[in-house]
């Protein structure tokens, strides 16, 4: 009997193996979670485009069609405005064009072109402006870090680190840059969950830099670039997924042809150039330009700016069908960019950033996934020309800047009509946001 | 990695042909497991995921750890066994050291397991530096010399070098796959992610 333990070992992790190896296979072949799928869908059409968008039923398993991917499309969607809510306009110069809050929600940082407004936050109210620091290239994108020590500026080919404590004493101070060999066009930044790398969209580059900022702000910016993920034709949004591992990265490609991408976290970090899953770009309208994904990672929210459209994917499948990945689609304002959730993800505001009248679009995000089109549309709230990012803020006011009217706006989150999270079954539609 | 003292003794020289020949077998079924292990990974598309351990931050913090657990188990395994073979000076062998033993390289193996699992699965046999070259080509070594080591355990007139070199190799193995590996993910992120 002793002399069979060796083989009974050898056998017992073999099976071992093999048990992990299925449950492996399961873990990524199957959806993360049915929170893009389930419930009986109703058809809807969205407006009448050139470029043949037409907004459908959402639901995959739902015995109606699927939406398809929407082409470029001057039509647009209205919505009722929701002139009752209030928001209140925040002068700063300049073209602003992103905004972020930082972690413990007392400031705001705001690009505006060559300079950084720090906004000081008050609960319920407008912030106010406290510092305009000078920050060559702060043009674009920007992240703050979980810890909140950090702020990252994407400009050329990476991204600047500034000290979040001395932004906020009124001091540009500029810890070093990270930056990619050759890289050019720089849009957008995000940081791991842990802060040990970001990741810099290049659209002049077609790729994503990849930066370890730990090793970076360690060695004094002498290294740091891990390399580059080829996602392809002008990379603009980037968001790291949502679900509880932070496993994917969704890049969306500007196009021509628009694209979203899913990129391995892991592989990024360690083999950049292999860490692209979706190896032929899957269509994802026109122009998609911001991504963003619910809280449990099951459905990932692209803009399509060129389309009019927001769009809602399932995560699963541009992983695994991505030919019927397209679960949602609702028809909104005119080049619809920034996007964000409020009111508990019950709610994803979209910035229209060349609507006439400028405005912001509220949309029902379970609404959008059981009954898209424009039954999802809550109304419109009037805001500075050119919308252009958004940020939840506290959960009590949204921040939106205005590239055109060099403005933040300050929107009163409880002016909204209640969400009416209850009118359709639970669950029915899943978990949305 | 379940050595038992006393099974290897030395052999007349007659048998030693015949032993030499019962070791062909197993080395022949060690490297066809390697080579299964590296052909798949290698032909597998890596999905950049696997079954996931909670508690952990990443994937690679999962896979480090349970390798350096693997390696700690494994250095049991060789102290224990010189102590078997009496190759300490002053230290008797007690009487459950072969329990020890056996279950130290038991628990080594099957939290070996899953690392392998994952490196197969989600990132596979990959060639894209040296480092990492040398990762997969010892990861694959190791299962095939463990395979081979488990064969000839029970098999008892083999010259009495084999299982201490094959127990070496298996050991020389699974500590390239960790300096490789999980001593690099440490000395680049740190223990604490």
């Amino acid at each position: 009997m002793k002399s069979k333990t060796p083989l009974i070992t050898l056998l017992t992790g073999a099976a071992l193996g093999v048990i992990l190896l299925i449950a492996s296979t399961l873990t990524t072949s199957k959806a993360p979670a049915s929170g893009s799928g389930g419930g009986p869908g109703t058809a809807s059409t969205a407006p009448a485009a050139s470029g043949g968008a037409t907004a459908a039923p959402t639901n995959p398993g739902s015995t109606t069609a699927a939406p398809t991917i929407p082409g470029c499309t001057q039509a647009t969607a209205s919505a009722t405005s929701l002139s009752s809510v209030r928001h209140s306009p925040v002068g700063l110069g300049g073209r602003p064009f992103a905004v972020r809050v930082t972690p413990d929600r007392k400031f705001s940082f705001v690009t505006l072109g060559n300079s950084l407004a720090v906004l000081s936050n008050r609960a319920g109210q407008a912030p106010g402006v406290v510092h305009t620091l000078k920050v060559p290239g702060a043009n674009k994108g920007e992240a703050i870090t979980g810890d909140g020590k950090y702020l990252l500026l994407a400009t050329g080919g990476g991204a600047k680190v500034l000290s979040v404590p001395e932004a906020e004493r009124g001091n540009a101070v500029v810890l070093g840059t990270l930056d990619s060999p050759g890289g050019r066009g720089a849009v957008q930044v995000t940081t791991s969950p842990d802060d040990q790398f970001a990741f810099v969209t290049l659209q002049g580059s077609g790729g994503v830099a990849v930066f370890n900022l730990r090793q970076a702000l360690a060695g004094g910016f002498a290294s740091g670039f891990v390399g580059l993920v080829p996602t392809g034709k002008q990379p603009v949004g980037i968001a790291v997924s949502a679900d509880r591992a932070h496993r994917w990265l969704y890049v969306t490609g500007w196009g021509p042809p628009g694209t979203i991408s899913v990129v391995s976290m892991h592989l990024a970090e360690t083999d950049p150039q292999k860490a692209l899953l979706t190896r032929r770009p899957r269509a994802a309208g026109c122009q998609p330009s911001r991504v963003m994904t619910s809280a449990d990672g099951s459905v990932v929210w692209v803009t399509a700016q060129g389309s009019n459209a927001l769009l809602a994917f399932s995560a699963a499948r541009l992983r695994t069908d991505p030919a019927h990945a397209l679960t949602a689609l609702v028809p909104v304002g005119q080049n619809p960019i920034g996007e964000t959730f409020i009111n508990g993800s019950k709610r994803i505001v979209v910035a229209n950033s060349d609507s006439s009248p400028p405005s912001l679009m509220v949309i029902d995000t379970q609404k959008a996934l059981c009954r898209p089109g424009k039954a999802a549309l809550v109304g419109s709230i009037p805001t500075g020309r050119g919308p252009r990012e958004l940020d939840p803020g506290d959960g009590t006011t949204l921040l939106a800047t205005s590239l055109g009217s060099g403005q933040l706006e300050a929107v009163s989150i409880s002016d909204l009509p209640a969400a009416s999270g209850g009118t359709l079954p639970p669950g029915q539609c899943g978990n949305s946001g | 990695m379940t050595a038992q003292p006393g099974t290897s003794a030395p052999l007349p020289p007659g048998r030693a042909a015949s032993g030499a020949a019962k070791f062909v077998v197993p080395s022949l079924i060690g490297a066809l497991v390697a080579l299964t292990l590296g052909v798949y990974g290698h032909l597998h598309h890596p999905t950049g995921i696997a079954i996931s351990i909670a508690g952990f931050s990443s994937p690679g913090s999962v896979k480090s750890w349970l390798a350096t657990a693997a390696i700690v188990f494994a250095l049991v395994q060789v102290g224990s066994a010189l102590v078997m073979y009496g190759k300490v000076p002053r230290i008797a062998a007690p009487s459950w050291i072969g329990g020890l033993h056996r279950w130290s390289g038991r628990i080594a193996f099957l939290l070996a397991v899953p690392v392998a699992v994952h490196c197969l699965y989600a990132l596979g046999f990959q060639d894209y530096s040296s480092r990492v070259l040398i990762h997969s080509l010892l990861g694959c070594a190791f299962f095939g010399a463990f395979t081979i080591k488990m064969l000839i355990l029970p098999k008892r007139d083999l010259p009495g070098w084999m299982l201490p070199t094959v127990g070496a190799l298996v050991f020389t193995a699974l500590t390239g796959v960790w300096l490789s590996s999980a001593y690099w993910f440490f000395s680049t992120f740190g223990i604490k992610r």
